[in-house]
């Protein structure tokens, strides 16, 4: 059912704007719409009304927000491994907001070690690439600052390979040539200021490559030893900063609780941006639940002094967004018609009337008790122990409801785990009622009767929302002359002699109804030609009714894949068998295991199949006989948080 | 348009493979209808083989194909932001219901043909070469919509990466499986009805 929403506008101090705010977001009743300007900014500045300015504010919390997470996720190989079943923890408002300080602490201090810590990276690199330049020179041995040209010599300190040498020897270059630590020796050419060009020549045609050193004092092999020993001291430092990481690991709890907090603050904050105020006054504008006005008045009462609050309907060029309200039990499958789109909030709420259908054909699809067994105790122990939220805890309840409806339609037209009923129980065994597997014609045929029905159902909930709105001549001429042909066709088939001409006249009423008022919105000839129009939505009934032909598929096709799992789990067994000794436990425990692994994936990929293709049946066969999608959910300000659940 | 066309070359290689399969095949002679007895032997049990390859393979190619090009969207998606893998999941694992359902026509050919039981040799060539065209319909419509399919997925995963949940995506997607089922439901009722024992 869609509650109807009201518009909401308030008047308020800013003074109370704080307190306002917070009690809001804990009772999570109004959705907050940004208040549009209406003339000229500048008017409206000069009348002193400017945007609420929270840009800062919001910055800031969005600042606060990315950090935590920063440090969340530069600590998540550290962080202790959350139980798959396990639930959130608990905490309150308060709790989680005032951790956002110390989370940020943590996060600096992170901030600060990482920092230390790429820092060193960048010295250790540094380190590395002059070792790598000075090691072959760590036989030269004259300090490398008193390498100096003379009035008429320069020095040039370089690499060669020693059987270039005696090229230099042949050609005249002075050298010194060092011990070698590589494969290439180090030599100290002397070139004469007077044959420079020629000398050079010389020394590059001999593969000399020259060492820019000239940034170091002392021996090489001093500058090596050093460099050594700094990397050293810096791998130790690197071993603590990373040791430092890891133990803030440990402070998980308080930065999630501070991520939480600061969620929830950041999400105030973007409220508070779609205020307008004056200097001493604020607007608010928004939505609210009908049924929730008057907490909304007490809320306000208590939290704000002087104001002014106006509750109204919407007006008719107004979309106020959508919020439907269900009981315990249909309430989860709201989840399948939000996936096409929430009602229009002036249409009307299908889940109760989706839902019997939901959980037939989701049954028949699956069709296999065992798995339904294993979907129900699965999704049961998930909601228990995980006591997800929102979307997935819907889903988890659609899966529950769904997995008893599978055993259920198991037991009727099914297999359990993949096994026949008869090779279970013996032939006596009055299950399944429908075999899909022996019987394929009586059980399409039998779908598609069902479907059939089920878009009956659907037109006769359009009649009625159709008649509600005052259209009677749609109700009548455009949906009720086709049941009253289906109706005639049915009687043709059943009734026997003369009272058969009731049927076939029923037939002619409902046919001449359609062309004779199907094009009425046209005049003249338009209005025969679209009559006859009408006739031909007759297609549309038939690719819609063949459409669940795919229930049978689906359902043959679970069970069918259960029982080659099965087969192929013998076989595993009947192979290991001849194992001498150990051949009997192996083949049992191999068996077993396969078993186990096969079915789950059984269950979860037939489970996503039957979801959505059972879905699609609802969407495209049975809304599209009478809703009307298009809405927009509720959403109010609340509390939305990651990894705390809010007492 | 690089894709398509290697896509399309890939299914013409797989009907021309078909083709001579059955040509070769065809040269045996074809038994005049409502002989006293058909012949039984190796070339039944031949072309039942051949079904459960056609029926195996086809789909599985497909589904290999639209699992792959989904799976490289979905993981582009959740390493921008890992909340929305569970969405693309959804989406990866569509395009693998085909090579399944493939499976499920291959498991029935071997227990109808009796290649599980042993009684396969029974099989006379006509039977066996029924058992191969009721392969045909999952094959060959189970790789090309698996590979359609997986088209519409990967534009879903655009929508979610845009807008956070798929949404309507999923119901697209599921549109292009229709024509796998309807194939199915045909295999299933041609390879469940060769009149094996008859």
């Amino acid at each position: 059912m869609i509650v109807p929403m009201k518009h909401i506008s308030l008047f308020a101090l800013k003074a109370d704007e704080r307190r306002l705010m917070k009690a809001l977001q804990n009772n999570g009743v109004v959705q907050i719409e940004r208040t549009e300007q209406e003339g000229p900014a500048s008017a409206l500045e000069a009348a002193g009304l400017f945007r609420s300015g929270c840009e800062g504010e919001l910055a800031e919390k969005n600042n606060t927000v990315q950090r935590i997470k920063a440090a969340l996720s530069r600590l998540a190989p550290y962080l202790p491994k959350a139980g798959l079943l396990e639930a959130p923890p608990e905490s309150s408002e308060e709790e989680l907001i005032g951790a956002v300080p110390g989370a940020l602490k943590i996060a600096e201090e992170l901030e600060g070690l990482q920092k230390e810590l790429n820092q060193i990276k960048n010295d250790k690199e540094k380190a590395s690439a002059q070792l790598k330049a000075l090691r072959p020179f760590g036989g030269v041995s004259i300090p490398l600052d008193e390498i100096r040209p003379t009035k008429t010599t320069g020095f040039v300190l370089g690499l060669i390979k020693p059987e270039k040498l005696s090229a230099l020897d042949e050609a005249g270059v002075v050298y010194e040539a060092y011990p070698a630590r590589g494969q290439k020796t180090p030599i100290l050419a002397a070139i004469p200021n007077a044959s420079r060009e020629e000398t050079l020549a010389c020394l590059h045609s001999a593969g000399f490559a020259e060492a820019s050193l000239a940034e170091y004092s002392g021996l090489a092999e001093d500058n090596i030893a050093m460099l050594e020993s700094g990397t050293a001291s810096l791998e130790l430092k690197n071993d603590e900063l990373s040791k430092a990481i890891a133990a803030l690991g440990e402070s998980a709890e308080e930065l999630k609780k501070g991520l939480d907090g600061a969620l929830i603050e950041q999400k105030r904050a973007e409220a508070r941006c779609e205020l307008f105020a004056t200097r001493e006054t604020f607007l608010l504008n928004g939505w609210v639940r009908s049924d929730e006005a008057e907490k909304l008045e007490t809320i306000v009462n208590e939290n704000a002094g002087v104001h002014y609050l106006e509750i109204r309907d919407p007006y008719d060029d107004e979309q106020p967004p959508t919020y439907c309200k269900n009981s315990k039990f249909f309430a989860p499958f709201e989840f399948i018609t939000n996936m096409y789109s929430p009602p229009d909030p002036r249409g009307y709420d299908p889940t109760v009337v989706m839902t019997p259908f939901y959980l037939l054909f989701f049954g028949l699809m699956m069709g296999d008790t065992g798995y339904g067994l294993v979907m129900s105790i699965g999704a049961a122990l998930f909601l228990k122990l995980k006591k997800p939220k929102k979307g997935t805890e819907q889903v988890a309840k659609i899966l529950f409801w769904g997995g008893l409806s599978t055993m259920v339609f198991g037991l009727l037209a099914g297999t359990c785990f993949g096994m026949n009923w008869y090779d279970l129980f013996g032939e006596s065994f009055p299950f399944p009622l429908i075999d899909p597997m022996k019987d394929q014609m009586t059980a399409i045929i039998a779908y598609c009767a069902l479907g059939f029905g089920q878009i009956i159902v659907g037109m006769i909930v359009s009649i009625v929302l159709h008649l509600k709105k005052g259209d009677w001549q749609t109700a009548l001429f455009d949906i009720g002359s086709w049941l009253i042909i289906f109706a005639g066709a049915g009687l043709a088939f059943l009734l026997k002699g003369s009272l058969r001409y009731i049927a076939f006249g029923m037939i002619v009423l409902g046919v001449a109804m359609l062309i004779g008022f199907g094009g009425r919105a046209k005049k003249g000839v338009g209005r025969v030609i679209g009559g006859f129009g009408k006739l031909y939505d007759i297609t549309g009934f038939l690719s819609d009714v063949l459409s669940y032909s795919r229930v049978f598929a689906l359902g043959l096709a679970t069970g069918a894949m259960g029982s080659a799992f099965n087969l192929v789990a013998g076989i595993a067994k009947d192979m290991l068998k001849g194992i001498p000794v150990v051949g009997g436990v192996v083949s049992f425990i191999v068996a077993a295991v396969l078993l186990v692994i096969l079915h789950v994936f059984c269950v979860a990929i037939n489970a996503l199949g039957a979801f959505i293709h059972c879905a699609r049946l609802q969407f495209i066969e049975y809304y599209n006989r009478f809703y009307t999608p298009g809405g927009k959910l509720f959403s109010p300000l609340g509390i939305d948080t990651k990894y705390n659940n809010v007492k | 348009m690089k894709k398509i066309k290697k896509f399309a070359a890939v299914v013409i290689i797989a009907l021309l493979a078909l083709t001579v399969c059955g040509a070769v095949f065809a040269e045996e002679g074809v038994p005049t209808i409502g002989a006293a007895e058909a012949p039984k032997g190796p070339a039944g049990y031949v072309w039942a083989a051949i079904a459960v390859c056609v029926a195996m393979i086809l789909p599985g190619i497909g589904s290999a194909l639209g699992v792959g090009m989904a799976g490289r969207a979905a993981a582009g998606v959740s390493a921008e932001d890992p909340d929305k893998g569970g969405s693309c999941l959804v989406f990866e694992l569509l395009p693998a219901t085909q090579g399944l359902y493939g499976f499920v026509i291959a498991m029935f050919i071997l227990v109808f043909s009796g290649i599980l039981n042993g009684t396969v040799m029974q099989l006379s060539t006509e039977l066996g070469r029924s058992f191969f065209y009721a392969s045909l319909p999952i094959g060959v419509v189970g790789l090309v919509s698996a590979y359609f399919q997986s088209r519409v997925c990967c534009a879903g995963i655009g929508i979610v990466a845009k807008q956070g949940n798929g949404g309507m995506g999923i119901t697209f997607a599921i549109m292009v499986e229709l024509y796998a089922i309807l194939a199915l439901i045909i295999s299933i009722l041609m390879v469940v009805r060769v009149p094996v024992n008859a």
